[in-house]
C-alpha cells in the first residue's frame, strides 16, 4: 500500500526515518513551514530554513525514494513578533510560494489567538487566494475549537473556497463544523496530544472518509514518523474498509494539495519523471543517489 | 560572451518545444528583465519558468548539439532540459555593462534558489558575459552536495575546465567521483591533469582499499598521464586487483607516460590493443557508471 504523511517536519528528522518511511510505503511527504522550537530573530533565518525546504532537504528525501513536497507560510506563532513578521509576508514569502514543489499556503492560523496573528493569517488567505493555492490551517493547541471556528470564519469572510482549504489538528470536538462547513478535515496523529490512532479509528467509522485524512506532524518533539501506515494498519485491523484506507492516508490529501499540479502521482509512479534522471541518458540508477545502508548481520556496521 | 546569438539560439530551441503561449510569455519577461535588472520580477519569472514550459529533458537534435558548439566552444545541450533553457534566457536578458553587478545578481538569486533554478544557473555559466567574473559562484556549485546542482556544473560544462583554478578545478573531479557521477562528461578533463589531483587521488584509491571499499576505474585516466614513483605503485596495486576494466583503465592512462613501461610489461597484449587505439575510454566506462 502506498502512503502520503502530508504534514512532517523532516528537517528535524534523521535519514532512517525517511529509510522506515520508505520501507513502509510512504512515497510522499508534505513539509509545512513552521517554528523551530524557538523564536526567529531575524529575517536570514527565516530565509535559510525556506531555501532549505526547497532546495537540500527536497533532495534527501529523494535519496531515500521519498518525494519531499513543501509549503511555505509565516507560522502563527512567530506572526507575534510584528516587525520581522511583515518582513516575511511583504518580503520573502511572495519569492517562495512559486518555487517548485510548494503545494499550498501553510502552515498559518492561530496559536494563543492574537491581533498579531490574526493579522498575518488574513494576509496570508489573500495571498492563497490570488495565487489560486491550497491552504493548510494550524488549529491552537489551546482553546482549540474557538480557534479552529474563528479560522474557518475568517477564512470564508476573505471568498476563500473551504474545498481548498485543510483544517490540521482536528479531534471529536471540531471535526463535525469542518466537515459541514465544506473544510478538509486532516488530523495528527501524534502520540500524548492531539489524536491517538485508536480514536482515529472511531472517526473515521463515525464519519466515513470523504474530505478526512491523518498526518504525523512529526517535529523534533516525541512523535512519529511513521503514525500513518500504522494507523492504516489498525484502521484494516478493526474492520474499516480498504478504500477508506485508502482516502484517508493516501487519495485525500492528494487531491487537496495536487491541485495546483506542483504534486503528481506519475512523480512517484513514473521514475522516468524524476528529473535527475535525464543526466544520465536513461540509466536506471543513479549512483550516488542511494545512499541507503544494506541491512546487515548483527552489530556490523560496513 | 556576445548574448545576442546566444539568446536567438536559445529562444529557437524553446520555441520549437514550448507552446506559443509560453514562448511570448519568456519573451515578454526576457524584455522585462533586460529593463528592470534584478529584483521582483526577476525572481518571479525565474521562478515561474517550468510551470510555464515544463521541465522536460531538451533531448536535443544533432543539428542542435552542432548549432551548440559552432556557438560557443565545448557547449553541450544533451543534459539540458528545457526550463533550463528558458532560465538561461532570462539570465541572458540581465543588464550586463558591469561584471560585478552581473556576478552580484545572480549571488542574490541563488541565496533563495530551490533545485531546478541552482542547476541552471550553473548551467548558464559557460554563456555569461565576463566569464572570469563567474569563478567563486562556479566553485560553490562544485561544493554542493546535491547531485543535481553538482552534476550541472560538472558535467558537459565548458566553464570548469576552462576557468577555474587548479584547486577548484580538482575539487570537481574529486567531488564528481565521490558522489558517483561520471568523470567521462567532465569536459577538457585530460588537459586539466595534474599532479596534485592525481595525488588526492591516489591518497583516496588508497584509504578506499583500506576500508575494503572500490573505487571508479575511472579515476585513473587523472593519474597515469603524471604518475611516477609511488603513483606508478598505486596504479600496479590497481591492476593487481582487477586486471578488467582497472587493468584497461590504467593502461589507457599510462599510455603516454614513460616512466611507465613497467606496467605496460605486465599485459603487453593488453597493452599493444590500447597503444593501436583498438581500445579506447569507452570501453572503460561500460558498466554501472556509463
Amino acid at each position: 500500500m502506498k502512503f502520503i504523511d502530508p504534514h512532517i517536519h523532516m528537517v528535524s528528522r534523521v535519514t532512517a526515518d525517511y529509510e522506515a518511511m520508505a520501507a513502509e510505503g510512504v512515497v510522499a511527504v508534505i513539509e509545512p513551514a513552521f517554528w523551530m522550537g524557538q523564536p526567529r530573530t531575524d529575517i536570514g533565518a527565516f530565509q535559510h530554513y525556506f531555501a532549505t525546504l526547497v532546495g537540500w532537504e527536497r533532495f534527501r528525501a529523494s535519496q531515500f525514494g521519498i518525494q519531499h513536497y513543501c509549503m511555505m507560510g509565516l507560522n502563527s506563532k512567530e506572526a507575534n513578533d510584528e516587525g520581522l513578521a511583515a518582513e516575511v509576508l511583504d518580503d520573502l514569502l511572495p519569492r517562495y510560494l512559486f518555487k517548485e514543489g510548494v503545494v499550498a499556503v501553510g502552515e498559518i492560523g492561530f496559536d494563543d489567538i492574537t491581533a498579531a496573528e490574526e493579522k498575518a493569517y488574513r494576509c496570508q488567505l489573500d495571498m492563497a487566494k490570488e495565487a489560486g493555492m491550497t491552504v493548510c490551517v494550524h488549529t491552537p493547541h489551546r482553546d482549540k475549537t474557538r480557534g479552529t471556528l474563528l479560522s474557518m470564519d475568517i477564512a470564508e469572510e476573505h471568498g476563500v473556497d473551504p474545498a481548498t482549504v485543510v483544517i490540521d489538528h482536528n479531534n471529536e470536538e471540531t471535526v463535525e463544523q469542518v466537515l459541514d462547513r465544506g473544510f478538509y478535515a486532516a488530523f495528527t496523529i501524534y502520540p500524548g496530544t492531539k489524536m491517538g490512532n485508536e480514536r482515529m479509528v472511531e472517526i473515521v467509522k463515525k464519519y466515513g472518509s470523504e474530505r478526512i485524512f491523518i498526518d504525523s506532524s512529526a517535529d523534533w518533539g516525541v512523535s512519529d514518523a511513521l503514525s500513518v501506515p500504522k494507523t492504516a494498519r489498525l484502521m484494516a485491523e478493526r474492520g474499516i474498509a480498504q478504500g477508506d484506507i485508502d482516502n484517508v492516508c493516501y487519495h485525500n490529501a492528494l487531491a487537496v494539495y495536487g491541485r495546483g499540479g506542483q504534486m503528481r502521482e506519475a512523480d512517484w509512479n513514473t521514475p522516468e519523471s524524476i528529473d535527475q534522471r535525464a543526466l544520465f541518458e536513461g540509466n536506471s540508477v543513479l549512483r550516488g543517489q542511494r545512499p541507503r545502508v544494506d541491512a546487515a548481520e548483527g552489530d556490523v556496521i560496513e | 560572451m556576445q548574448t545576442a546569438p546566444t539568446s536567438a539560439f536559445l529562444e529557437r530551441l524553446v520555441s520549437a518545444r514550448a507552446t506559443p503561449e509560453a514562448s511570448q510569455w519568456l519573451h515578454e519577461r526576457c524584455e522585462e528583465v533586460a529593463t528592470a535588472g534584478v529584483g521582483a520580477r526577476l525572481f518571479m519569472a525565474f521562478g515561474m519558468v517550468p510551470r510555464r514550459l515544463g521541465k522536460a529533458a531538451l533531448s536535443p537534435t544533432e543539428a542542435e548539439c552542432e548549432a551548440a558548439s559552432a556557438l560557443r566552444v565545448g557547449l553541450d545541450p544533451r543534459l539540458w532540459t528545457v526550463d533550463q533553457v528558458g532560465r538561461m534566457m532570462l539570465l541572458l536578458s540581465l543588464p550586463s555593462d558591469e561584471p560585478q553587478a552581473l556576478s552580484g545578481a545572480i549571488d542574490r538569486l541563488c541565496q533563495d534558489a530551490d533545485l531546478g533554478e541552482l542547476a541552471a544557473v550553473y548551467r548558464t555559466l559557460p554563456l555569461l558575459p565576463h566569464q572570469q567574473a563567474h569563478r567563486a559562484r562556479a566553485a560553490e556549485g562544485v561544493r554542493s552536495n546535491m547531485t543535481g546542482v553538482l552534476a550541472a556544473i560538472a558535467l558537459r560544462n565548458p566553464y570548469p575546465a576552462e576557468q577555474l583554478d587548479e584547486g577548484a578545478f580538482n575539487q570537481v573531479v574529486l567531488k564528481s567521483l565521490f558522489v558517483g557521477l561520471p568523470l567521462r562528461h567532465i569536459v577538457g578533463l585530460d588537459g586539466r591533469v595534474n599532479t596534485a589531483l592525481a595525488q588526492a587521488l591516489c591518497n583516496s584509491a588508497s584509504e578506499r582499499w583500506a576500508a575494503g571499499r572500490e573505487v571508479d576505474p575511472m579515476m585513473w585516466r587523472c593519474v597515469g598521464p603524471v604518475a611516477d614513483g609511488a603513483m606508478l605503485e598505486v596504479l600496479d596495486r590497481a591492476i593487481e586487483r582487477d586486471a578488467g576494466r582497472h587493468g584497461l583503465s590504467v593502461l589507457l592512462s599510462v599510455r603516454d607516460n614513460p616512466a611507465a613501461d613497467a606496467i605496460r610489461e605486465r599485459d603487453p597484449g593488453l597493452a599493444a590493443r590500447v597503444r593501436t587505439g583498438e581500445l579506447g575510454w569507452e570501453d572503460v566506462a561500460t558498466g554501472d557508471d556509463a
